[in-house]
């Protein structure tokens, strides 16, 4: 019965669907009601009464983060092919670069979104805090270097992948960022050095300027997320949280007066 | 756009929910059964079809029923105030 619903325009089913499918549910109508449904749909569709209302204006300031998760992925695209093709070993610029990234990445993420948030924030906070916390005390040996690198590495992904969140990327997204972005990466660059160290055969040879091309895919998914945030918006921390109209309060269209 | 044209073949159906809220709010099933009762079988196109028609119009608008949360339809103030045969009359026209 509810596809007969679905014939109806869309501002109209937000505005009258839920009562209209009680209604039929209620009272089912006979072959000839049905027909009448699909008479009305035809005329709400040819004779709109119900107009979607207009969205309200993003303030600028919700732009903001995105454009900071923006920059930030740019600044690091260039630090990265400074440092691959620029004329080294004095990388001044190229590491100017990367400082401002790794500044604007973190500052681009508070928002009031977080507030629903709590329970991954705590978790990546504490692989992160738990893993340094955990290398002091081991005195910075091989297990300590390991769990170090782990913390740096729950780090790099969690920036991203809260990123991608404030973005409104859907989880499936979100695993793509992180992997494609991180971890893919960093397991050539591991199987690279790992088929030099055992068999002798280069593949690519690891110097400074190749390793960093492998930080690419992340400023560019920096680029990418950051590009989607701007365009989205998402309040910053000094908006006050956003109070939705009654219209949007409701779920409801709205019907035009005349 | 929304289409400014008059009821139509929903001004009789109308005229119908106008007169079934003469005497105060109702759920929707409650109006779709009196608006039946009044002038036999109407189906639910034809009775939303000249609701969103009122409603857009300012003839009727909608009330939230108290206790069960549902949504009640209701005349607007200046047609239960003593505006409603005027109201009818300007379904015809």
């Amino acid at each position: 019965m509810s596809r007969l619903v679905r014939l109806y325009p869309g501002p109209w089913r937000e505005r009258y669907e839920a009562e209209f499918l009680q209604l039929i549910e209620d009272r089912p109508p006979s072959p000839m009601e049905r027909l009448d449904i699909i008479r009305g749909a035809l005329d709400a569709r040819l004779h709109p009464q119900v107009v979607e209302a207009a969205p309200e204006p993003m303030p600028w300031t919700h732009r903001l983060p995105g454009l900071l998760s923006l920059s930030a992925g740019l600044a690091l695209c260039l630090a990265v092919l400074g440092i691959s093709f620029g004329p080294g070993p004095d990388w001044g610029a190229a590491a100017s670069f990367l400082g401002i990234a790794v500044i604007l990445m973190p500052i681009s993420l508070p928002g009031d979104y977080l507030g629903s948030q709590r329970r991954r924030l705590v978790l990546v906070g504490g692989a992160f805090g738990g893993s340094l916390a955990a290398a002091n005390v081991l005195g910075w040996g091989v297990a300590a270097q390991v769990l170090g690198t782990l913390a740096t590495l729950v780090a790099i992904c969690g920036l991203l992948a809260t990123a991608a969140l404030r973005a409104g990327i859907a989880p499936r997204g979100r695993w793509i960022a992180v992997v494609g972005g991180v971890l893919l990466p960093l397991i050539l660059v591991a199987g690279i050095t790992l088929v030099r160290e055992t068999t002798g055969v280069t593949i690519v040879d690891v110097t400074a300027s190749t390793t960093a091309l492998f930080a690419l895919p992340y400023g560019l998914a920096w680029l990418i997320v950051g590009l989607r945030m701007a365009v989205r918006g998402s309040p910053t921390i000094v908006d006050r949280p956003s109070v939705p109209s009654a219209a949007a309060r409701s779920g409801a269209a709205e019907v035009t007066q005349p | 756009m929304v289409d400014g044209r008059g009821f139509g073949r929903f001004a009789e159906p109308a005229r119908l929910v106008l007169v079934a809220l003469r005497d105060g709010p109702r759920q929707h099933v409650r109006l779709f059964d009196e608006v039946r009762a009044l002038d036999g079988p109407i189906g639910p196109g034809t009775l939303y079809a000249a609701v969103a028609r009122l409603e857009r119009l300012g003839l009727i608008e909608r009330a939230t029923n108290g206790n069960d949360g549902m949504r009640a339809y209701r005349l607007t103030g200046s047609v239960a105030g003593g505006g409603l045969a005027s109201a009818i009359e300007g379904l015809y026209r």
